[in-house]
């Protein structure tokens, strides 16, 4: 049927967007999907129109026990696990100062309308919380390496080859927005580049997956203008679909980038070179 | 993998290694894959092995560092599957030397194939590309981003690779037409086998790199395929290596890990 006939796949914040399209793609392909997501009736629905086997699963990756369960559950359903693909991410959180942001931005735009130097800057960092700053970096950077652990030891104990790809974002690259976002997902790089080397000699490899701007359901409720700027600062000009994300994560997971690893794809259009 | 059916394709350097992988791979996604090199016997073999499998292709004779002979077998591709969609750049040339040891005339020659070659491909093949909003992948090599003494030439030649992979990719976008590039590690073709006498050699080339093999070029192949065929449609501008984690690694941490 596919490139990943027979691979077990467990794909995290699979109940919209990006994830539901990496866990469609690689189903497509014939891998039985374990789709995992905090919102348990959003990934069952993603798994409905899967033509195999597969599994839905609530799950907080932020929380280190329920990632041992999800992982011991796929492994008791299975027996192994062949790709392992960490896209669950948020942007924002509660106390991160992104109301005050957004407040100063709307300031400086009303600003430039009217032909006016802004009076004020566009901070954001100086009142982030500590709790708003965590709790991106703790679902963000410690649930994709809970994960990570947590498959490699499955992989590891088996004595398996597989393919971990964890999703980042050109953000990570070029610093456009929050600093906790950026930060987490810079991170991710540094985390995948470390596996890559740890477990490449028993041919386990590990990727990351850096999106520029994609037409997501969170990209829907922004305004047509900001859409046209977003789209601007791509090549392409166009954003990009779920779908071809979910591709450049399938080649990395099948055996057709047997002999890449530690490597961070721009999926982008572009974006990274502007 | 996507279906690359009816698509025309040009592979330069297609009569050997990453060339001819990459032809075949091609040829079995179900393109026409014209294949170009100085020597027309291995062409020949590329060619009637497509074929035998049911696939077309053409062998064309042609120095792509000599600018009328690019331009004649562009027109001839485009005249004989009408139109093109994919170039890969493959073609190279090798003159190793020390810094202070290097003769114009060698240095010239790295850079006459590499880089005059691949320009002159791009600039005559991007019309036909941008009619068919097709898609170039240019191979470059690891030695063009990491230090590489004995080749500095060479691997000039491929750092110029990659930066006309990045502006051909910011030139074209409005087009349509994506520009990516693959940069190999070690892989086992016939120039890597020369430079590795003996099992010794082998296993300490493997020890530098995270997953411990060579590479073989169909592995390259794969992932020329992927950036020229549509499933790679938001991807523009990226080097993408295939090394197997080498590029990863800094050398002196590999054995120590074992």
């Amino acid at each position: 049927m596919g490139r990943l006939n027979n691979k077990i796949a467990i794909v995290t914040g699979a109940g919209q967007g990006i994830g539901r399209a990496i866990a469609q793609a690689l189903a497509s392909e014939g891998a039985t999907v374990v789709a995992v997501d905090l919102n348990l009736s959003a990934v069952e629905e993603t798994v409905q129109v899967f033509p195999q086997s597969s599994m839905a699963l609530a799950c907080n990756v932020g929380n280190s026990a329920e990632v041992a369960s999800v992982v011991s559950k796929v492994e008791a359903e299975y027996g192994r696990v062949d790709v392992l693909v960490n896209n669950a991410g948020i942007g924002q959180a509660p106390n991160d100062g992104s109301d005050l942001y957004m407040q100063r931005l709307g300031a400086r735009a009303e600003a430039f309308a009217k032909g006016e130097t802004p009076t004020v800057f566009a901070d954001h960092t100086i009142d982030m919380q500590d709790d708003g700053w965590l709790a991106v970096m703790n679902v963000n950077i410690n649930g994709t390496f809970y994960f990570c652990r947590d498959v490699l030891k499955v992989m590891s104990r088996l004595n398996q080859t597989g393919s971990i790809i964890n999703i980042s974002s050109t953000s990570a690259l070029n610093g456009e927005g929050g600093a906790h976002y950026c930060a987490s997902k810079a991170a991710i790089l540094g985390l995948t580049k470390a596996l890559a080397q740890e477990v490449g000699a028993r041919g386990i490899r590990v990727n990351a997956v850096a999106p520029g701007p994609t037409d997501t359901p969170a990209m829907a409720s922004i305004s047509e203008e900001w859409r046209q700027q977003i789209a601007q600062a791509v090549l392409l000009n166009r954003l990009a679909s779920p779908r071809e994300i979910a591709s450049a994560v399938a080649f990395l997971a099948s055996d057709e980038s047997s002999y890449i690893t530690g490597h961070t794809l721009c999926a982008n259009g572009g974006m990274h070179l502007l | 993998m996507t279906s690359l059916k009816d698509k025309v394709a040009i592979v330069t350097g297609g009569g050997t290694g990453i060339g001819a992988a990459t032809a075949l791979r091609l040829a079995e996604e179900g393109a026409n894959v014209a294949v170009c090199g100085r020597r027309i016997g291995p062409l020949e073999s590329i060619v009637s092995e497509i074929e035998n499998k049911g696939g077309q292709a053409l062998a064309i004779v042609c120095d792509i560092a000599d600018e009328s002979q690019v331009d004649t077998t562009i027109s001839a591709v485009v005249s004989q599957f009408g139109g093109l969609d994919i170039l890969v750049n493959n073609a190279t040339l090798l003159e190793a030397g020390l810094i202070d040891g290097h003769t114009t005339e060698s240095w010239h020659k790295n850079f006459s194939v590499t880089v005059d070659g691949t320009l002159f491909m791009m600039r005559a093949a991007y019309p036909h590309l941008a009619k068919n909003r097709g898609s170039v992948v240019n191979v470059s090599s690891i030695v063009g981003s990491q230090g590489t003494p004995y080749m500095t030439g060479y691997a000039a030649a491929k750092g110029a690779v990659n930066s006309m992979t990045r502006n051909a990719a910011i030139e074209w976008a409005s087009a349509g037409v994506r520009c990516n590039a693959v940069v190999p590690g070690a892989i086992m073709t016939d120039p890597t086998k020369a430079i590795l006498p003996d099992e010794q050699a082998q296993a300490y080339m493997e020890s530098l790199i995270p997953m411990r093999r060579i590479g073989d070029p169909v592995e390259v192949a794969n992932a020329i395929v992927f950036l020229a065929s549509p499933l790679a449609s938001y991807i523009t501008g990226v080097l993408l290596p295939v090394d197997g984690g080498r590029a990863t690694e800094l050398s002196m941490g590999a054995v120590s890990m074992e």
